[in-house]
């Protein structure tokens, strides 16, 4: 360790020198957070080459976005059809044309209806003028908007109680959070003064639009009352227990040039800040604390004892060095294992908080020592720093096999309870009850309709091919098939506006609504439709320009992710067997989402194991024993484990954030791990006490710094769980859980283990000690 | 208002429509500050004044293809043919017939169209033998997949819009009056037109045209144009770029006929099955 003892003088020696030329270079990195840039929405968490976006994007460029704003007018128990609802239902639709960026808008009261007038073809709204029409008039419409296959479970309720208007917005590509800013903003503003004038009816706004804008203002507010909050308590909660405020300012300094590392990274990589990588800051904060704590608990308690502060300062860092710089390559490691997920906010996560806790190292190793020379630290006698443990470890050792067998009895419980856990990755229930949207989606949900759909692309291949008779046959053969699933709750296609012109131009006949057999006739109707509509209200949403694809809609209803999978590949099944000629994947973003959500869980799992072989590798080489190193992997991989089976029991449903809790806590788990087998071969090897001996040590040495530590952290990320944002407050909870788990199998489990292992672990060792015992 | 007939030929004409004069308005005139009314006074005498020089045509023929640009990858044609009646008193009467796609060939609608109210329209669909008289809420969608709405293409009278002249500025070097107008039908898909007519022959050059919210939708520039009879200016080509969407499409006219000598009796329901 003669490297190390030069470093530690040089550090002591010029303290201020290596403190002024490491923040000039730490300024310099941070300097590129300054361009940072951020960008919000859905699509962040799709990578350019992932085939669901690609198929989503093909499906946009043919047919146009479909991103949305939905109006759910719920009457609460009456009729959509009484004078003043109808009227209320109207005036959003055609003050929805004001909307910013609006493209279409859909409702009962413009649906386009064909209908026969004596010898004309009458192709008109469904309700001209709502407040002119007598009660006759609004049984003959509410009768024809019944039984419209197209609105009903989509825009009009089953039972007419609840109606919808949806408005179709074309968003620019550059520009789009300030898009759908005014976008919400006109529809909530329009929401409420259709309310304001009739009270009967409760409005509320959903769509992908609503579920942009409320990750946009849940990632703001988040930024502006948790992460603040989370600060304050952090610097509290260490001053407490440190009963030191100076050690709190380090700590402020410490985290401060951390952060600024990492996001300084951040923006001279040029990654833009998106709902998830800006959790990155947290989380280096929460790195930094603990290399903070460690290194300072021993400096305070040194300093207590009555040392002086640079003798105190150098056994600190002798003491810590060592186990900080490895924890701190092995985290890193386990950050930069979150490359493995196919999902980019996720991947730049992992990869700005890998710099960030080696940024945390570095402002420890090089600026922490020149901090604490120069503050003025009490030197009160007689007060103790930390958390007292011994009671704890001679408990432990007296019950080491009970602790070890009822553990482990403990541990297989609660991991069998894993497979509970399902995959659920839809954007629409990232957000808590309280959100305004997730009462919305309720509505929704309960009351009218779905909020998944699945767009199918189907493609002739041909130029003006949609009109063959055979391809529109089996499209409507899949569309029967379709609406027989349980799970559908609407399909549209332009198949029922075919046969309805069909059925028109044939004086209402009954048998008429099939179906025309013949190309010409078919394109005939669609020319007929397509000169008789109005702006908004066209065909292209439904029929490639050329007229080669069409596009079919399927709204689902109370769909998991994995349900919604099953249903994709069930419906191509279908066509393969049935269809054959025009079989095709669905497309869309609900699944897209459910996919790369599936594929996160894979590649992540991927990712850990990686990350476990790493950190093994490290351990092996700093401990210089194979057996070691697989010994650490217990109490390494345990705590992940134990946690998501607590949350298999009780939740059972996770989203994308769970995927990542293994990679974004194994860091932390190995920072305790190692800190403890660190102090553990030390007595074992170096002062040559027994196994018993040596726990006692390591709980001494270690253990209180490892318990604030993960009170701290704890609590810190206990600070995103009353996030509104679920990805955030899942991860949250899950790796708080996590943490605990770790330190409590840390604690008890792990010097059992050691105990029981003793022999196996270091057959050398046990022998010098039993031979050298009498000493 | 009602200055003289004004007859309308087919949409292109209509197109650039607009109008005619108050003869003592010539282009020379008026650089003082227009207060609001003369301003509107102003650009209904253009659109009185180019209506006026497109007037006595008689009838005319025509046949044009369609370009659709689809963000600039692909082109896909399409075949017309439009024929036009000019009608004393009222708007003119026209038949637009579709020879490709071959699904089309020979699908034809006829338009009557009126200086007040909506439009008459019939369509004949060759697959069923029926002729149908159309009645919709309004024609401001696009159809054939192009950025044309049967609503830009369709004969556009004087009557059916309010002006207001707003300056003048060049058009490809071509000194031009910029004349805004407001549909009259509340139906209409846009909320106003912004126009360039040439100030040497009154010729439509280019249409802004402004959605619901206001908004810039697209754009149409006509180039190309050639004078027949020694008097009525006719374009070669009308580009309409989709400024929301990026997508465009070009209608490209060929084979102008002038006086062919139809008449009444080829613009009814009747005509419509036999026109090929």
């Amino acid at each position: 360790m003669l490297f190390k003892d030069r470093l530690i003088t040089a550090l002591v020696r010029y303290p201020y020198r290596v403190m002024l030329v490491s923040l000039v270079l730490i300024l310099g990195i941070g300097f590129g957070g300054s361009q940072l840039t951020v960008e919000s929405g859905i699509d962040v968490f799709f990578s350019d080459e992932d085939p669901s976006m690609l198929a989503d994007r093909e499906l946009k460029r043919t047919y146009g976005r479909e991103d949305n704003v939905l109006f759910v007018i719920d009457t609460q128990g009456g009729d959509i059809f009484e004078a003043s609802n109808l009227s209320s239902v109207q005036a959003i639709t055609e003050n929805s044309w004001q909307m910013p960026h609006s493209r279409r808008v859909d409702s009962i009261t413009n649906f386009l209806y064909p209908e026969v007038d004596g010898d004309d073809i009458v192709i008109d709204r469904l309700v001209d003028d709502a407040d002119s029409l007598t009660p006759q008039e609004r049984r003959r419409i509410k009768g024809i908007a019944s039984s419209q296959q197209a609105l009903i479970g989509r825009l009009l309720a089953d039972g007419s109680q609840v109606a919808a208007v949806n408005v179709t917005l074309n968003l620019p590509e550059e520009g789009q959070e300030a898009a759908i800013d005014t976008a919400v903003k006109y529809a909530r503003a329009l929401a409420t003064q259709v309310e304001n004038g009739n009270p009967a009816i409760k409005i509320h706004l959903a769509g992908w639009a609503l579920t942009e804008q409320t990750l946009a203002e849940v990632a703001a507010r988040d930024a502006v009352t948790l992460m603040p909050a989370l600060f304050v308590l952090v610097l509290v909660i260490i001053a407490l227990l440190m009963r030191s405020v100076m050690a709190s300012i380090c700590t402020v300094v410490t985290i401060f040039l951390s952060i600024l590392c990492g996001m300084g990274f951040a923006g001279w990589a040029g990654i833009s800040l998106n709902s998830v990588n800006v959790s990155a800051p947290t989380i280096i904060m929460t790195l930094a604390v603990a290399d903070c704590i460690h290194l300072l608990s021993v400096f305070l308690t040194r300093l207590r004892k009555g040392q002086e502060k640079t003798d105190a300062l150098r056994g600190a860092l002798d003491h810590t060095l060592y186990p900080i710089l490895l924890t701190s390559i092995t985290t890193a490691l386990g950050f930069l294992s979150m490359n493995f997920s196919e999902s980019p906010p996720f991947r730049e996560l992992g990869t700005i908080s890998a710099v960030g806790v080696l940024g945390a190292l570095w402002v420890t190793v090089t600026i922490l020592p020149g901090l604490v020379l120069i503050l003025p630290f009490r030197k009160s006698g007689g007060v103790t720093t930390g958390i007292p443990l011994d009671g704890l470890a001679n408990w432990v050792i007296r019950h080491n096999t009970r602790i070890f067998w009822s553990s482990l009895l403990f541990i297989a419980l609660i991991v069998s309870f894993i497979p509970r856990i399902e995959l659920n990755d839809d954007p629409t229930g990232y957000f808590s009850d309280s959100v305004p949207l997730s009462q919305a989606i309720d509505v929704v949900e309960n009351k009218l309709s779905g909020t998944q759909s699945l767009y199918y692309s189907f493609d002739s291949g041909e130029d003006q091919g949609v009109v063959d008779p055979g391809f529109l046959a089996d499209i409507d053969t899949f569309v029967s098939w379709l609406r027989a699933q349980p799970e559908v709750v609407n399909v549209e296609s332009f198949t029922d506006t075919l046969k309805r012109l069909n059925q028109v131009m044939h004086n209402e006949a009954l048998e008429w609504y099939k179906l025309p057999d013949s190309r010409e006739l078919a394109a005939q109707y669609a020319l007929l439709y397509e000169i008789s509509v109005p702006y908004g209200q066209d065909v292209t949403h439904q029929m490639s320009a050329d007229k080669s694809s069409l596009k079919v809609a399927a709204t689902l209803k109370n769909q998991q992710s994995q349900g919604l999978i099953a249903f994709e590949s069930r419906g191509r099944r279908w066509m393969q067997d049935n269809v054959p000629g025009i079989a095709a994947h669905a497309a869309g973003q609900s699944i897209s989402f459910a996919n790369v959500g599936l594929r996160n869980i894979n590649s992540m799992l991927l990712g850990s194991l990686a990350a476990i072989l790493f950190v093994s590798f490290c351990l092996i080489i700093a401990f210089r024993s194979i057996r070691f190193g697989l010994v650490s992997c217990i109490p390494n991989l345990f705590p992940a484990f134990v946690s998501l089976g607590i949350w298999g029991a009780m939740v059972g449903e996770v989203n994308i954030a769970a995927s990542v809790v293994f990679s974004l806590t194994l860091g932390i788990i190995v920072d305790d791990t190692t800190h403890f087998l660190v102090k553990y071969l030390e007595a074992r090897q170096a002062r040559n006490l027994d196994a018993e001996e040596a726990i006692r040590y390591a709980f001494t040495a270690v253990g209180s710094a490892l318990l604030s530590t993960s009170i701290v952290l704890a609590i810190g990320f206990m600070a995103l769980v009353q996030s509104d944002f679920s990805v955030n407050s899942t991860s949250g909870l899950l790796v708080t859980m996590t943490i605990l788990v770790a330190i409590v199998l840390d604690l008890l489990f792990l010097p059992t283990v050691l105990i029981k292992a003793d022999r196996w672990l270091l057959p050398k060792a046990s022998k010098t000690a039993i031979i050298d015992g009498p000493e | 208002m009602n200055v003289k007939r004004s007859s309308q030929s087919g949409f292109y004409r209509s197109l650039f429509v607009v109008i005619g004069v108050a003869i003592f308005s010539g282009p020379a005139v008026s650089q003082e500050p227009a207060a609001n009314k003369s301003a509107v006074e102003r650009g209904l005498a253009i659109a009185l004044e180019a209506d006026q020089r497109d007037s006595g045509f008689e009838d005319t023929t025509v046949s044009f293809t369609m370009l659709l640009n689809l963000s600039g990858v692909e082109e896909i044609r399409r075949e017309m043919r439009q024929l036009t009646l000019e009608v004393e008193g009222d708007g003119d009467k026209s038949v637009m017939v579709f020879d490709k796609p071959r699904d089309l060939n020979g699908t034809a609608i006829l338009t009557f169209t009126h200086k007040v109210g909506s439009d008459d329209q019939w369509l004949y669909l060759p697959a069923l033998k029926r002729v149908k008289r159309i009645s919709s809420a309004d024609k401001s969608g696009p159809f054939m997949g192009s950025e044309f709405a049967y609503e830009d293409l369709s004969s556009q009278e004087v009557e059916k819009y309010t002006y207001t002249y707003l300056r003048d500025e060049p058009v490809e070097g071509e000194p031009s009056f910029v004349v805004e107008r407001v549909p009259v039908d509340p139906k209409s898909g846009y909320t106003r037109q912004v126009t360039w007519l040439d100030q040497s022959e009154y010729r439509l050059r280019r249409v802004d045209y402004y959605d619901r919210k206001g908004e810039l939708l697209k754009t149409m520039t006509l180039t190309g144009y050639t004078q027949y009879l020694d008097q009525y200016w006719r374009p070669a080509k009308m580009i309409m770029k989709n400024h929301q969407n990026g997508k465009g499409t070009t209608l490209i006219f060929e084979d102008y006929r002038f006086r062919t000598g139809l008449t009444d009796s080829d613009f009814n329901r009747s005509a419509l099955s036999r026109i090929r």
